[in-house]
């Protein structure tokens, strides 16, 4: 009994020592910032930053080839964090979200074909571009929802996809994996987008969709912010000036959404938000119409009683030319 | 099934891409007058070839219209004038006396790329590096893919021509060795070519009929029992392989001095009633080719471009016929019943059937599983996209597809990494 007690606490004894030595010997030496940055960077090894995963962004950063603001899940909390770690001073950038540039669902957008294969929008359109009539449109099998480390992108009823803004933190992985091109990073603040990236024609955007952009000009012509490159428009981000709601509403597609007047949610699955903003769309174009005609008639007026003065006038200088005759 | 010219339309649509590489630049506005042959399209770089009108004619526009391969493609529309006036380079009657450069570019400016339907710029194919030698030029006369019969027809109504295409190769690649590889089941094209290539060193080489024995790297194994390495080329084991249509085009092109403004097309299928071959120019629109065969719109449930195995489903019949056109396939609703496909069930009959020794099961399960770079997919990019292993599974699981996707993510992961 008393042997194996000694034998076993010798045992133990010995082991214990051997194993401070290996860790003395064998130890790595690990930058301390290294640990602490690892506490506080997400840890979802999104690759946002460029960097494999968070491990790889805080190496970099300790050894200072990155800089703080690279990690777009963080948010700018995080730069801050990472700036006091560091030491250094930090300037915060604005949040950006992804948002999928297609609102042409299964009741508005037509379908050419009939698509049988893996469910799969890299796969789908690689067979002649898939099923949808427009070959710029969200296929809406999900290639970016597998994508997304965050889950912030869901399926909508009618066979499109959204992106929730709340979630997305802005890594960029589904702009890279969608084949269509059609996610983009916009401002986290902005609330009116163009919903659509169908550059052709307004006969051929019609062919295929309800709600395509046809490049009608309105909205340019209402807000300077939206820009028109040869038949779609799109916001610019040059300057941030408040968009007025009246440039969604003068849409006659309605490819313009507003994030002011409708959840986007409801926008891309609820068929009465559509009825509801045609109704509006009609209101107040009938009101644009009557406030022009009005403006148009004030104008007349005001030209047509500006030549009455001037011919007032000119009779005037007649009159006093003849008076200077008489003088004369 | 002999060939017959099919009537020439009253307006042709001609697109501007029919060939790997990048696509021709028109040359022509709308309103001009052109002759037949041509040039309408300019190359636009080295791997690519120029594109001629086929007809005489008025151009009435230059527009997008859906191409064979799905997406919208910008074509040439001609306004047939019907007199079909003629515009022919200067005939090399003599090509042996010709230079190699001379034929090759010869070939380049009549726009002539492989029609077995790879399309690929024949005068590239003609021009392989110094440091790798070309010793055989390979004739393909085994039909490309089940159904189609054009390859046999030309070799059978146009052996002088074929030979005579086949010499102009071995001149321009130096190569000593022509064999023209025909398969068993047309013993009588078999017998006018041994006939005919008796006193020249030209072989007849008779193969086995199955399917891919028209791939490039199956021909060069059955023929020279040599193996082509993986990710090479046949010019890496000094062979170069043309299809005897393409023959025929250089023939035509070199001695006679006629750009490729037409090609032999099947058409088949259960939906077409008078299914035969045709000489068809390039931009008639498939429908009037279904139409001339006596195939009704509302009978035909599947359209397909190409060969059964390999061939693309249209989504519509209004479609130009291009270089690549090799076949026209029209199904009725009996052959192109939907199926549901169902889990692996590791039977192993694509493995079995793969002609390139690839696992296509496991590159399925890499694709399912988005494990691009796991080593399964490791030898994906020698998939030929024959279509066996798809065709093979008696689970219905499109393996084609997903080795496609899997080649296209392997490719691009490539591309970031030389970035």
């Amino acid at each position: 009994m008393l042997e194996a007690i000694f034998v076993l606490s010798g045992v133990g004894l010995l082991m214990g020592i051997l194993l401070a030595i290996g860790k003395k010997l064998f130890t790595v030496e690990v930058n301390p910032v290294f640990d602490r940055l690892m506490e506080i960077l997400p840890g979802a090894n999104c690759g946002g930053c460029g960097f494999p995963g968070c491990s790889g962004y805080a190496n970099a950063l300790a050894e200072g080839t990155a800089t703080p603001d690279a990690c777009p899940p963080g948010g700018p909390a995080l730069i801050q964090d990472i700036g006091s770690v560091l030491g250094v001073e930090v300037t915060t950038r604005e949040r950006e979200v992804a948002l999928v540039r297609c609102a042409g669902g299964s009741g508005q957008a037509t379908d050419r074909s009939h698509y049988i294969g893996i469910d799969e929008c890299r796969a789908a359109h690689a067979v002649a571009g898939g099923s949808k009539s427009c070959i710029h449109g969200c296929l809406g099998m999900g290639s970016c929802i597998d994508a997304c480390p965050f889950e912030a992108i869901v399926r909508t009823s009618n066979g499109l996809v959204r992106v929730l803004p709340e979630s997305c933190t802005g890594c960029r992985k589904c702009v890279d994996i969608c084949p269509r091109h059609l996610i983009s990073m916009v401002p986290g603040n902005e609330s009116v987008h163009v919903l659509c990236i169908n550059p052709d024609k307004a006969r051929d955007v019609k062919a295929v969709c309800e709600v395509g952009c046809t490049g009608c000009r309105l909205c340019a012509k209402q807000s300077p912010r939206l820009t028109i490159e040869g038949a779609l428009a799109s916001v610019s981000t040059e300057t941030r000036d408040s968009i007025p709601p009246a440039v969604a509403l003068s849409c006659p597609q309605g490819a313009i959404y507003d994030a002011r007047v409708y959840s986007l949610h409801k926008w891309l699955e609820d068929p009465k938000t559509r009825t509801d903003f045609n109704s509006r769309s009609a209101e107040w174009k009938a009101a644009d119409k009557a406030a022009r005609k009005r403006s148009k008639t004030t104008a007349e007026e005001a030209a047509t009683t500006g030549s009455k003065e001037a011919r007032a006038s000119s009779g005037e200088t007649v009159s006093r030319s003849t008076d200077t005759d008489k003088i004369q | 099934m002999a060939i017959s010219p099919l009537p020439v339309p009253a307006q042709l649509i001609v697109p501007l891409a029919q060939h790997i590489g990048s696509p021709a630049t028109p040359v022509v506005a709308a309103g001009d007058t052109v002759r037949m042959g041509q040039r309408i399209g300019e190359p636009s770089g080295f791997v690519s070839v120029p594109i001629h009108s086929p007809v005489s004619g008025t151009i009435s526009g230059i527009e997008k219209r859906p191409g064979p391969l799905g997406s919208p493609i910008t074509c040439v529309i001609i306004d047939n004038d019907d007199n079909d006036t003629p515009e022919t380079l200067p005939p090399i009657p003599d090509p042996k006396a010709a230079s190699a450069a001379d034929i090759r570019s010869r070939i380049r400016d009549c726009g002539i790329a492989g029609l077995g339907g790879a399309t690929f710029p024949t005068h590239i194919k003609l021009s392989p590096p110094a440091n790798k030698p070309i010793d055989t030029v390979i004739l393909n006369g085994a039909e490309c893919e089940p159904c189609l019969t054009a390859d046999h027809r030309m070799l059978l109504e146009h052996a002088a021509e074929i030979v005579s295409g086949l010499q102009i190769f071995l001149r321009v690649t130096g190569a000593r060795c022509g064999i023209i590889g025909i398969e068993e089941n047309k013993p009588d094209a078999i017998r006018l070519f041994e006939e005919r290539c008796n006193k020249t060193d030209i072989r007849i080489v008779p193969l086995q009929v199955k399917y891919p024995q028209g791939g490039e790297k199956q021909l060069i194994s059955a023929v020279l029992r040599r193996t082509v390495p993986s990710g090479g080329l046949p010019m890496d084991v000094g062979v170069v392989v043309q299809n005897v249509g393409t023959a025929l085009a250089v023939h035509h092109a070199v001695v006679c001095g006629k750009p490729l403004y037409e090609r032999v097309v099947t058409v088949t299928g259960s939906a077409v009633p008078n299914p035969g071959n045709f000489l068809v120019r390039i931009g008639t629109p498939v429908h009037l080719l279904l139409a001339h065969c006596g195939a009704n719109g509302t009978d035909i449930r599947k359209l397909i471009i190409g060969g059964p195995m390999m061939g693309f489903a249209q989504y519509t019949d209004d479609i130009p016929v291009v270089r690549g056109t090799s076949g026209v396939l029209a199904v009725g609703a009996e052959e192109s019943a939907l199926c549901t496909t169902l889990p692996c069930i590791r039977c192993g009959r694509c493995v079995a059937v793969c002609p390139m020794r690839l696992v296509p099961s496991e590159i399925g399960v890499c694709c399912d599983r988005r494990l691009f770079d796991h080593s399964g997919t490791r030898d994906a990019l020698d998939c030929m996209e024959c279509g066996c292993c798809a065709f093979a599974c008696p689970s219905r699981i499109p393996l084609v597809q997903k080795i496609r996707l899997v080649k296209s993510e392997v490719l691009a992961a490539r591309r970031k990494e030389r970035r």
